[in-house]
């Protein structure tokens, strides 16, 4: 009885083994990824340029992404994390960087990585002669040196707590030195970097070509070649996707995104972007000099409703900070603005505006998601306090120069410009220092609403001196708090980018600046 | 035929001297900053100012015009301001693409066009009569994004039978084309109805007839080669149209042709680009219609110019 009873168990648990291994086998192969394959991504426009240091649209970036590195990365938790750089350490001081390099990295023209590249690239940069978009970003850089094969060295002016998080935005890639010389302003169309993937082949309006780097040196990607497609009409846009002509398509109308997601064959992505949508007010204008008037405007607009309603949940409000979540150095105050139309009332009563006046607003027309509604939304929740806004709306060029046009000896006609700072370095250095700074007024910088309050220049100074992380956050805490306060802008949302793929497609990721990131990808058989 | 041609010819040269005198004109009073919209707000304005003097954009503008059709006269058409490409270049490729969706487009309305026509003629006052000229004013009055969005829908998306935008292979024309083609085949068909019906009252066409030579033949022959002249003086201002007018088809179905190059650089305030676009278009615009006047003699006798 014994022999047979162990038989049969050790039979049934054979087969559960055999079950189990083929299960496990089965689902170790569905998970393994495959190399291999062409990866079409419908994106929204051409690139502009694939000079990374000369870099200022979210379609380029992306390309961009998948050719080169920069010498830090960020990790999964937003963290700063080696890419070409191995480590770093700072002086006591806080004025010198000195990054080790990784070995054995190479260009696509067969260049290796030193530190004299890094230091070319730099000094490119940093040469006011060459006007490079960059330089701005990277101006508490005083001089770059290579003292040895891999050692870069960066001496600075004073201490730049941001420092790490613009050498992990793309603007600072690193591009091969020997292609910069030969190419000069034409390394926008000859792009050769260290990224995953190299570059073919650019055909304006039509295409990018990508193909893999067989020796990068964090590996080969998957992928064999990645096309990047413009497909401006965000409708047909879906429909290519739908056909099957596109793999990815970055971004996707909401109004799309609930058949889609319904729709097996697809999978809906999306992410919290590093955008505010705000509205900053002019000081120039006589009812919004009073603090308790721009604080009424915040607690007349519903923020939470235009999220759920307007952006179909796919939005933050921003009621508790002037930046978007997930910036560095994001740090609720509190409910600051939630809606109370009772108290708004209350505030403008207060300030002795209890009667009607009139705001004209600007804004764009297609240019940030859903820009027109949110718009025709803060119009109708303003004339709860009986304003009468008269709305404008501009193609994007116009609506630039328009907003940028004014200055202090000359006041720009508008209460308040609808615009969405995308803070392409994930820090609040560059978040809200170019937009709240006294020195920062257009057209030195971005302050559209002509705001000055001291303290918050202090506290933004302070940020950036300061190299230790949980010191930085305080000063922006700090600095939010007095920007909320005082209400310079009525603050909108932080909206998400929705993009959509095939579910054929693993391992896609988006950007937090927009767009779809794919050097991590494979395909389905 | 000579001399006649030759004037025209040399009218072609002040005409595009007009036009790029008014499009370089009116592309700067458009409010608009290359520069600005080309890197974005998190630049300070002194870097904004360096760059635009790179690009030679802070000269006087009297300066830059006098610069630029000297260029010009010397066969340069300069560089596109954000990608330094050559715009003759760009200009040629996205140009090509444009003619080959045009004359696929000029085909099917011709084709399709004169069938329809010819039916509804031969046909007069039946249901297909009504039934082809009801598709004709759906045709000549659907916005063709619309009808774009329909056709991608029904035959990518849901047939798979053509790609859903693109280009590179012919495949990928059928469906641009096949739009761009429709409100042109509604006037052919809706001209080639109307001349027919007139033609056919004709008394060489009673005389025909009387002859005993069978209904289609004298359909053809008679009716439709003298009708040719209004159709033909339609197709070539349609041909003419779709070479320059094609921006909405190419925007719907991301296809790189010259529409949708203008486009994106009068968005860009790409100057240069845009000038060589434009001058491109019109140039080929009268070209076009050169031809439609040329063709006329062939196609009747009478006409000597």
């Amino acid at each position: 009885m014994y022999p047979v009873g162990t038989n049969v168990t050790s039979a049934v648990s054979r087969l559960i083994l055999l079950v189990l291994a083929v299960v496990l086998l089965g689902f170790g192969l569905a998970q393994e990824p495959r190399q291999g394959g062409t990866l079409v991504m419908a994106t929204q426009a051409d690139a502009a340029t694939l000079d990374p240091h000369n870099t200022g649209d979210v379609p380029s970036q992306i390309i961009e992404i998948h050719i080169y590195d920069t010498l830090v990365r960020w990790d999964e938790e937003g963290r700063v994390a080696p890419s070409l750089a191995e480590e770093w350490t700072w002086s006591d001081d806080g004025l010198t960087l000195t990054m080790r390099l990784k070995e054995g990295v190479s260009f696509h023209d067969g260049t290796m990585l030193t530190s004299e590249v890094v230091k070319h690239n730099f000094d490119w940069i940093l040469d006011p002669e060459n006007n490079v978009r960059a330089r701005p970003q990277y101006t508490s850089i005083e001089r770059v040196e290579a003292p040895d094969e891999l050692t870069v060295v960066f001496h600075l002016g004073a201490p730049d707590g941001s420092l790490m998080a613009g050498l992990a935005a793309p603007i600072a890639s690193i591009i091969s030195q020997q292609a910069m010389e030969t190419h000069g302003r034409d390394i926008a169309l000859n792009p050769v970097g260290t990224g995953p993937f190299r570059f073919v082949q650019w055909d304006t309006n039509e295409q990018v070509v990508v193909e893999a780097f067989e020796d990068h040196h964090g590996g080969r990607p998957y992928l064999d070649r990645i096309i990047f497609r413009p497909v401006p009409d965000q409708q047909a846009r879906v429909a290519m996707l739908e056909a099957g002509d596109a793999h990815v398509a970055a971004p996707i109308p909401l109004q799309d995104v609930s058949r889609l997601e319904a729709d097996d064959r697809f999978v809906i992505a999306s992410i919290v972007g590093m955008d505010n949508l705000h509205m900053p007010l002019n000081f120039f204008k006589e009812p919004l000099q009073d603090v308790r008037v721009r604080q009424a405007l915040n607690y007349a607009i519903d923020n939470e409703a235009i999220a759920r309603s307007i952006y179909l949940g796919y939005a933050r409000p921003l009621t508790d900070s002037p930046l978007a979540p997930a910036v560095f150095g994001y740090s609720p105050v509190g409910e600051y603005y939630a809606y109370d139309l009772e108290r708004a009332r209350a505030l403008m009563a207060e300030a002795g505006y209890a009667d009607a006046f009139d705001m004209l607003i600007w804004i764009p027309d297609g240019r940030y998601i859903q820009d027109r509604r949110v718009g025709e939304a803060v119009a109708g929740y303003l004339s709860e306090l009986g304003i009468n806004v008269e709305l404008q709306t501009f193609e994007w060029a116009t609506y630039v120069n328009m907003i940028l046009g004014g200055s202090a000896d000359d006041p720009p006609a508008y209460d308040a410009v609808m615009i969405s700072f995308a803070v392409g370095t994930r820090d609040a250095d560059r978040g809200l220092g170019p937009i709240f700074r006294c020195d920062q007024w257009v057209p030195n910088g971005f302050g559209l609403s002509f705001y000055c309050n001291p303290q918050v220049d202090e506290w933004h100074t302070r940020g950036r001196r300061a190299t230790d992380p949980d010191e930085r956050l305080e000063a922006y805490a700090e600095m939010s708090k007095l920007i909320m306060e005082d209400a310079p802008a009525i603050f909108l949302v932080a909206y998400e980018f929705v993009a959509a793929h095939s579910s054929q497609v693993n391992g896609v990721e988006l950007d937090p600046n927009g767009g779809a990131l794919v050097m991590n990808a494979w395909l389905d058989e | 035929v000579a001399p006649y041609l030759i004037r025209r010819l040399l009218l072609l040269g002040p005409i595009l001297l007009g036009m790029l005198t008014v499009v370089f004109i009116l592309i700067r009073v458009v409010p608009g900053d290359p520069v600005r919209l080309m890197v974005g707000f998190d630049v300070d304005q002194a870097t904004v100012e360096g760059m635009r003097r790179q690009l030679g954009l802070d000269r006087p503008l009297p300066v830059q015009y006098v610069d630029y059709i000297a260029t010009i006269i010397q066969g340069d058409f300069g560089r596109s301001l954000r990608s330094n490409r050559e715009v003759s270049a760009e200009v040629a490729r996205h140009f090509t693409n444009t003619v080959y969706l045009a004359l696929l487009s000029i085909c099917f309305a011709t084709i399709i066009g004169m069938t329809l026509g010819m039916i509804a003629a031969s046909k007069q006052g039946t249901v297909f009569d009504y039934a082809t000229m009801m598709l004709a004013v759906l045709g000549v009055s659907a916005p063709s994004y619309y009808l774009g969005i329909l056709v991608i829908l029904l035959f990518s998306v849901t047939l798979g039978w053509f790609p859903a935008g693109g280009a590179g292979t012919f495949r990928h024309l059928i469906l641009p084309a096949f739009t761009l083609a429709a409100a042109s085949t509604a006037i052919v068909a809706r001209l080639t109805r109307s001349s027919l019906l007139e033609v056919m009252k004709k008394d060489y066409v009673r005389t025909a007839l009387a002859k005993g030579l069978r209904g289609r033949t004298v359909l053809v022959r008679h009716g439709l080669r003298n009708a040719l002249i209004p159709i033909v003086t339609a197709l070539g201002l349609e041909f003419g149209f779709m070479l320059g007018g094609a921006v909405l088809v190419e925007v719907v179905f991301s296809y790189p042709g010259i529409g949708r190059l203008l486009i994106t650089s009068i968005a860009a305030r790409d100057f240069p680009l845009v000038q060589g676009a434009v001058i491109v278009t019109a140039a080929s615009f009268v070209f076009v219609n050169l031809l439609t006047d040329i063709t006329y003699a062939f196609l009747d006798p009478k006409i000597k110019y």
